[in-house]
């Protein structure tokens, strides 16, 4: 049997309420996105972004800098999905200048290096080695990131989530430090235009 | 009172720092990584004064309570000379800007969802009366914490507490009256790098209404073969510069190629009702 176009999105928007997976979703997404115009907007996945794993700096010395580097078992990681089948992203982070106390004291942090990196995760939830990056989060505050990075031709991304992760470095003072709890907010902002 | 990391420091308690940090470790180590997390939709929120009020759909698909809060800002898309973009979210816009980042309200603003729920948030535009018909912007931004609890490095008694947040600056805009909205180019040059095409389209926005649309640009060769594509969105407030550089896995030719351009409103990320449609612009650049 022959479907019309229109036959075929409404049996694509079937089989998406009906609950087929996200997988299968993204691809039918992109599949579309070109050709049918407005009609489609069902089909964008909507982003998410979580949080899993804040920085983690382990044992501090006073007088001592402890630097954590991204994609460590101590460095924080993000997670962004949604973005299969879309042209491009922008990933910022807000970053803390450091640790306070409520007594006012403080812990410096410092993210002025190749602190911040990504990978797009395949299916199973593992990283893409040649998707890797890394970048100064300080100097680069907007990473913008595109599909075709690391592979030419590719005008969408073909996978649905990210890694972002994100290193940093504290300086504990030699006087050292009075007794309270720190507290910091590391972000990650999206921007979408 | 003395710190406890200066303590430490003398080397009096290498076995209770031994066992923080083994806890440290451990802890990393375990935390789950939590498959999804609060969802935004849509991305963009299209007010009209006829009607001042829109919803966003917040989801937490994640597995555990997420605390919400929803706030307000003003910022919108600029590039540098070599096309990078930056979005700076301020609380305030400057003078002359047409800011709604003052008369958003929005409810409710802060909440928690539990796994799995579904909250529909209503923003609403107060806007001053005898307001000049125009479009005006803002973003809403919807920052969400919680999927895991922080996490405390002890230490003594000195604790530290590292928060993660995820903040999405969905935009608003803001219609009254008629706007109408276009994309002027002004420039485009393309060139060979080893990288690539690199191709640059300077924009500016014509008429009263941002510009949000896409380019296409595609590379061929005199033959009109094309060897190599790049497409991205745009959203054009004022003025923008973007570059694209297009790539292939083969590799490109060595005769004169070209960059056919378009700049339209084709946008099927957003609502359909939302963009103001606008006339696509096609050209073509020699590529030096």
């Amino acid at each position: 049997m022959r479907l019309s176009p229109r036959h075929l999105l409404t049996l694509l928007a079937l089989a998406l309420l009906s609950g087929a997976p996200a997988t299968a979703r993204a691809q039918v997404g992109v599949e579309i996105t070109g050709s049918i115009g407005a009609g489609v907007e069902i089909l964008f996945a909507p982003l998410s972004a979580a949080g899993v794993r804040p920085l983690a700096f382990g044992t501090l010395l006073p007088g001592t800098t402890t630097t954590v580097l991204p994609r460590t078992a101590s460095g924080s990681e993000f997670r962004i999905t949604g973005v299969q089948g879309r042209k491009s992203m922008d990933i910022s982070f807000a970053l803390p200048a450091k640790l306070t106390a409520p007594s006012g004291a403080t812990i410096p942090l410092n993210f002025n290096g190749n602190f911040a990196s990504l990978c797009e995760l395949d299916a199973s939830g593992a990283c893409i080695l040649a998707s890797v990056t890394t970048w100064n989060p300080v100097t680069t505050p907007t990473f913008f990131d595109t599909p075709m990075r690391y592979k030419p031709g590719r005008p969408r991304y073909t996978t649905d989530q990210f890694a972002v992760y994100l290193g940093g470095a504290a300086t504990i003072p030699p006087a050292g430090l009075p007794a309270g709890t720190y507290t910091a907010t590391l972000s990650v902002l999206l921007v979408l235009n | 009172m003395p710190s406890s990391l200066a303590v430490t420091a003398a080397g009096t308690t290498s076995r209770r720092l031994r066992r923080v940090a083994t806890a440290l470790v451990v802890l990393a180590a375990v935390v789950p990584a939590p498959a999804l997390a609060v969802t935004v939709s849509p991305t963009a929120l299209f007010i009209s004064a006829r009607s001042p009020s829109g919803i966003l759909t917040l989801v937490n698909t994640g597995t555990r309570p997420e605390e919400v809060e929803l706030g307000f800002g003003f910022g919108y898309p600029v590039s540098d000379s070599v096309g990078v973009l930056r979005v700076d979210i301020v609380d305030s816009a400057g003078a002359g800007e047409p800011s709604i980042a003052g008369w958003l309200r929005a409810f409710p603003r802060r909440l928690v969802l539990q796994p799995g729920q579904r909250q529909l948030v209503r923003v609403t535009v107060v806007a001053p009366p005898g307001l000049a018909d125009g479009q005006y912007w803002g973003r809403i931004l919807v920052k969400s914490r919680g999927g895991e609890p922080p996490i405390e490095q002890t230490q003594g008694q000195v604790r530290m507490q590292l928060t993660l947040e995820t903040t999405f600056a969905a935009a608003v805009f803001f219609q009254k009256g008629a706007v109408t909205t276009g994309a002027a180019v002004r420039a485009t040059s393309a060139r060979r790098t080893a990288a690539g095409i690199e191709f640059d389209i300077d924009l500016a926005r014509t008429g009263s209404a941002a510009f949000l649309g896409r380019v296409q640009a595609d590379v061929v060769d005199a033959r009109g073969m094309t060897h190599a594509s790049v497409e991205d969105v745009v959203a054009v407030y004022r003025t923008l510069r973007r570059r694209f550089v297009a790539t292939s896995e083969k590799a490109l030719p060595s005769g004169p190629l070209t960059v056919r351009w378009t700049v339209d409103t084709t946008r099927p990320d957003l609502p359909a009702q939302g963009p103001i449609r606008a006339a696509s612009v096609a050209g073509v650049t020699p590529v030096q």
